[in-house]
């Protein structure tokens, strides 16, 4: 600060010096981004966009990693209760031992207990498309199961266009086919929500959603309407994943979703779940959890089971609200530049403030500025995704706050304010060396 | 603020948000309304309020109850007749209905407990900060333990499952002892099943001293480091060794494990010749032990 105040007398400014550095970043940030944003968005540079795409993924890997753990802000007002009920191990040993199929008679018995709640939706992830025995005659259990979903007056959410063998329309016009399988990126992992396409089925969590705003499914195109906005050439909306948090035998504690309710299906059947305001027009979702390798997906927590990530797809739907993946041009001009500013004037106070009287100056300029900057941005990132629940994408400013550090090093403009002179090759190299080891955390 | 909104009830909180905004007004009086700020101020205080005091357990007891609270101070509650006795649980709170029956609700769901049958209840301690920073730092790679899992991915993919060395014995092994070399490690465990038969420390830098007793009921062994990571774990086979060598030296019986070419068996073998005084052999075998005892294998 000292140094500052002698090269340049501070009464010609109106603002520090390190406002000053970093606002004429943030300007640069700023540039890059609605740069990188027009060259992503028109495909001009072919398969090599993947170079940016790349590493913005796993910047937001890293996001969800880090907001999972925590609680979620509440959903969209009024949005019902959902209530998963699992099929762990214990339920499928009790009601339905030494079978591959969960036991369709058991099944019956729940979808019964559900409806005695005026569920405003109730979604069944199971393959039901053929009946129990393999020579495809029903059984009791199938024919129990048939008339519940005959008799039911509430929409239910099944996977398939047919079941046990029948076309749903045929057996009652409250069934409907949802998409249940989930999308893959292309290195294996689950992030998004698939986004509803003509004449296609929704997406199990978006019908739900729905359902749960009360938008009846039977018009087929009103429901992707009402909440398909944003960018539509995106593949779908990302999962903010939270842990789904199971707790042992006659112990109960707080999900991190708040309006999420999960039970095991024998304890739901033994009538563990009040009948109450609250609980009645909540939002059912039944599936198995065991054996854990049967329905397993793989996302930037980890492995995750089938019916959690709907739970978690849904309630980011229901939290984070529109169908969106980026934020419009005017939040992004107004509160990505601002948010940058104040990471970045939170990085030149520490480097060029504090730390700069220090005498290590020279190590914390040439290391750790960038590092920081990094830091401060990366947090930045985890509040937005934490509260807004909206990604970056590739505007997600550390990849642009990289990139514009390398430009300012490659044209030698970023250090007019600095009292170094030198602009060497090797000071290049030095900076991309800093640049890959202040990101290079992602495995 | 934690202090005053940990109390409890809901009435509380009222009263206590109340006389926050009253005291407000009053180091202020002359503005009429509060500004935005006290609006944010109180917003906070809400929030943070709602946090602690959404701890929605509550039990309708008939009967008798054992309360152990975190601090591990006990209670008990009866009720012999009339209304049930209505008692609230916090987190950590473990409720054990000892006589009669009781009703828990938990936000939605309800427990029923019965002094015969599912008896206790537990309130799950919700993860506090701190432990959320950690797991979080650690999640994301910064903390040491993401480290010591990338350090695992590393040596497993050097030595995929199965590459590491069976432990081999003869079945006719006549030392009292067996010294097994490997890279590295501190403690080395005996297993049988699943229960630990023993646990070994290394002598020197991964040498451990094993006794041949103990390794007879041994079914697998596995050797940690320092940091509680796995360096070497394998089963150990007891072989009936037939072999052309008519060993009756310690020595021999070396030379005719050695002839194996079955790096399984050069642990029994080194112990032979250290056993005999090899001295020059030793060491050479020692090196392959050490080059080739790591990984895991089934």
């Amino acid at each position: 600060m000292a140094r500052y105040a002698v090269n340049e007398p501070p009464r010609r400014r109106a603002f520090s010096p390190h406002a000053r550095k970093a606002l004429w970043r943030t300007g640069l940030v700023v540039l890059v981004m609605v740069a990188s944003s027009y060259i992503l968005s028109n495909n001009l540079l072919g398969p090599l966009g993947g170079f940016i795409k790349g590493p913005q993924g796993a910047s937001l890997d890293r996001l969800t990693k880090v907001v999972h753990r925590w609680g979620s802000p509440v959903p969209v007002r009024d949005f019902p209760l959902v209530v998963l009920v699992e099929l762990e191990q214990q339920s499928i040993q009790e009601l339905s031992p030494n079978s591959n199929v969960f036991h369709r008679g058991q099944l019956a018995r729940i979808i019964q207990k559900i409806l005695d709640y005026q569920p405003k939706g109730l979604f069944l992830d199971f393959d039901l498309r053929y009946p129990s025995n393999e020579d495809g005659a029903l059984s009791a259990g199938d024919r129990q199961l048939l008339e519940a979903l005959r008799r039911a007056q509430v929409p239910i959410l099944l996977p398939d266009e047919q079941i046990l063998g029948q076309p749903l329309s045929s057996l009652n016009p409250k069934l409907f086919a949802v998409q249940a399988q989930v999308l893959y990126d292309g290195d294996g992992l689950t992030r998004k929500i698939p986004r509803p396409l003509p004449g296609q089925p929704v997406a199990a969590s978006l019908g739900l959603y729905c359902l749960g705003l009360g938008i009846d499914l039977q018009d087929g195109l009103r429901c992707p309407q009402s909440v398909a906005l944003g960018n539509p050439q995106s593949d779908g909306k990302r999962i903010v994943y939270r842990e789904i948090r199971r707790f042992g035998a006659h112990t109960e504690g707080r999900q991190l979703w708040p309006n999420l309710v999960v039970m095991g299906g024998l304890q739901f059947l033994e009538g563990s779940l009040v009948k109450s305001e609250q609980t009645r027009g909540a939002l059912f979702l039944v599936g198995r959890t065991y054996p854990k390798a049967d329905d397993v997906h793989f996302t930037a927590i980890g492995a995750v089971q089938g019916i959690d990530i709907h739970v978690n797809a849904l309630l980011t739907l229901a939290t984070y609200r529109s169908f969106s993946e980026t934020l419009g041009w005017g939040p992004v001009l107004l509160v990505v530049p601002l948010v940058v500013f104040l990471a970045l004037w939170l990085t030149y106070s520490i480097t060029d403030g504090w730390l700069r009287a220090s005498r290590f100056q020279g190590f914390v300029q040439a290391l750790i500025e960038t590092a920081v900057a990094a830091w401060f941005l990366f947090l930045a990132g985890v509040m937005i995704v934490q509260y807004s629940g909206h990604f970056l994408d590739y505007l997600y400013p550390i990849v642009a706050f990289q990139m514009g550090a390398l430009l300012l090093k490659l044209f030698a403009g970023g250090k007019k304010n600095e009292n170094k002179t030198s602009d060497s090759g090797q000071e290049v190299a030095d900076k991309l060396k800093e640049i890959v080891e202040g990101t290079g955390g992602d495995r | 603020m934690a202090a005053l909104c940990g109390i409890n009830p809901t009435g509380r909180l009222v009263k206590l948000l109340a006389w926050t905004r009253g005291a407000l007004m009053q180091g202020e009086p002359r503005k009429a309304a509060p500004t935005p700020w006290k609006h944010l101020f109180v917003g906070i205080v809400l929030v943070f309020c709602s946090l602690a005091l959404a701890e929605p357990a509550r039990l309708e007891l008939s009967g008798k109850a054992r309360l152990l609270r975190p601090d591990q101070t006990m209670q008990t509650y009866t009720r012999s007749g009339g209304p049930a006795l209505l008692l609230n649980l916090e987190a950590g709170d473990r409720l054990c209905v000892t006589e009669g029956q009781g009703r828990l609700l938990y936000g939605v769901r309800a427990f029923a407990l019965e002094a015969r049958g599912a008896a206790c209840f537990e309130v799950a301690r919700p993860k506090s900060f701190w432990q959320n920073l950690v797991a979080s730092c650690q999640d994301i790679g910064v903390c040491k333990k993401q480290a010591e899992v990338s350090f695992i991915k590393e040596a497993k993919s050097r030595n995929p499952a199965g590459n590491a060395p069976t432990l081999y014995l003869p079945t006719d092994y006549r030392l009292g002892a067996l010294t097994l070399t490997v890279a590295s490690g501190q403690t080395l465990r005996l297993l049988n099943g699943a229960s630990e038969l023993q646990k070994v420390e290394a002598q020197g830098d991964g040498v451990f001293t094993i006794a041949t007793e103990v390794l007879r009921k041994t079914g697998h062994l596995e050797v940690l480091s320092r940091s509680g990571l796995v360096v070497y774990a394998a089963p150990v086979q007891w072989v009936s060794f037939a072999s052309e060598v008519a060993a009756s030296t310690p020595f021999e019986a070396a030379l005719a494990l050695w002839l194996t070419s079955e790096i399984g068996y050069a642990p029994a073998a080194y112990s032979y010749l250290l056993a005999a005084g090899a001295s020059e052999l030793a060491p050479i075998l020692e090196a392959q032990i050490r080059r080739e005892f790591r990984g895991s294998a089934r």
